[in-house]
């Protein structure tokens, strides 16, 4: 199979700071944007405008509140962002040459 | 996109499980003081016990439930609020963790103060609890260790059953060493070894 005929990737997952938020709140129930921030190693205003955009597919659902006098920002993964990123995952598989699919898997 | 790229993106996928992971990794607190305090509680109870003031023994483990369960609530709610994110496993160990305590409440305190079972049932129906904690605790965290640790719980209860009442507290000690303070410690060692709290900042 020729790259040409392989699943299309989710071009709103399909960015390194997208898919590092989408697979961390994979396995968590919540996260903040400051775990966000660290863990996508990326800056305040870069990380805002992916998340903007992840919550316009409804990939995830953004949550204002406060603790304490600070703003706190958490993100949810919704069930769209779930399947999503599961199909992602399959999608990506297919790149991969048959031996190692099973381990990435 | 190509074979390498796609090797990337499941690369990052990895990583940032692994870091979720590290950042909600149990960091065995709660198992070293409840561990701790329960023996102390014993100890407490054996003393009042051997000064034959058994009108006490319930006061000595008031002191020891209620501290410990408000110890439990206060570093449980500050360590969630420090939290900057937190995992269906975090979650489900929270609400077993208040179900069980609630149950505990009820078979050492309640019940028997309602006549309803006898003094010398406690340490059985604690441990029958402590059990069923310990084993779906295991099961969250996937660690066979805790499991082991929940059926040695239940053994300990039919063990009890054959015990004399007043020394079936004798009973729990080891319980409490191999239940609560082995597995704490090596949530605690897992814990500073992962970098658990740098890896939750």
């Amino acid at each position: 199979m020729t790259p040409d005929k392989f699943a299309p990737l989710d071009p709103v997952i399909h960015s390194q700071v997208r898919l590092a938020v989408l697979s961390i709140l994979a396995s968590a129930a919540q996260a903040d944007f400051n775990f966000l921030k660290s863990a996508a190693g990326t800056t305040d205003g870069n990380l805002s405008t992916h998340l903007a955009k992840l919550e316009e597919a409804g990939y995830i659902r953004i949550k204002k509140s406060f603790q304490g006098r600070k703003p706190l920002t958490t993100c949810i993964l919704t069930e769209r962002g779930r399947s999503a990123l599961s199909r992602y995952v399959k999608a990506l598989e297919d790149y991969l040459p048959k031996e190692i699919k099973s381990k990435a898997s | 996109m190509d074979e390498q790229q796609a090797r990337e993106d499941i690369k990052l996928i990895r990583d940032m499980l692994e870091r979720t992971r590290r950042a909600s990794a149990e960091s065995g607190a709660l198992f070293i003081f409840w561990g701790v305090w329960l023996i102390l509680g014993l100890a407490g109870q054996y003393t009042l016990l051997f000064l034959q003031r058994y009108d006490w023994i319930w006061v000595n483990w008031a002191f020891f439930g209620l501290t410990g369960w408000i110890v439990s609530a206060v570093y449980s709610i500050r360590r969630g609020r420090k939290a900057r994110m937190r995992t269906y496993a975090q979650s489900a160990t929270a609400f077993v963790s208040i179900g069980c305590s609630i149950g505990f409440l009820l078979t050492a305190f309640v019940f028997p103060l309602l006549h309803i079972y006898p003094y010398a049932a406690i340490p059985v129906n604690i441990a029958l609890i402590s059990g069923i904690m310990q084993f779906v605790q295991g099961g969250i965290f996937r660690w066979p260790l805790l499991w082991a640790a929940g059926i040695l719980w239940w053994v300990g209860a039919v063990v009890m059953a054959f015990v004399p009442g007043e020394w079936r507290g004798i009973v729990l000690i080891p319980l409490m060493v191999l239940g609560y303070l082995v597995p704490g410690l090596i949530f605690r060692a897992r814990f500073r070894r992962s970098g658990g709290d740098r890896a939750a900042e």
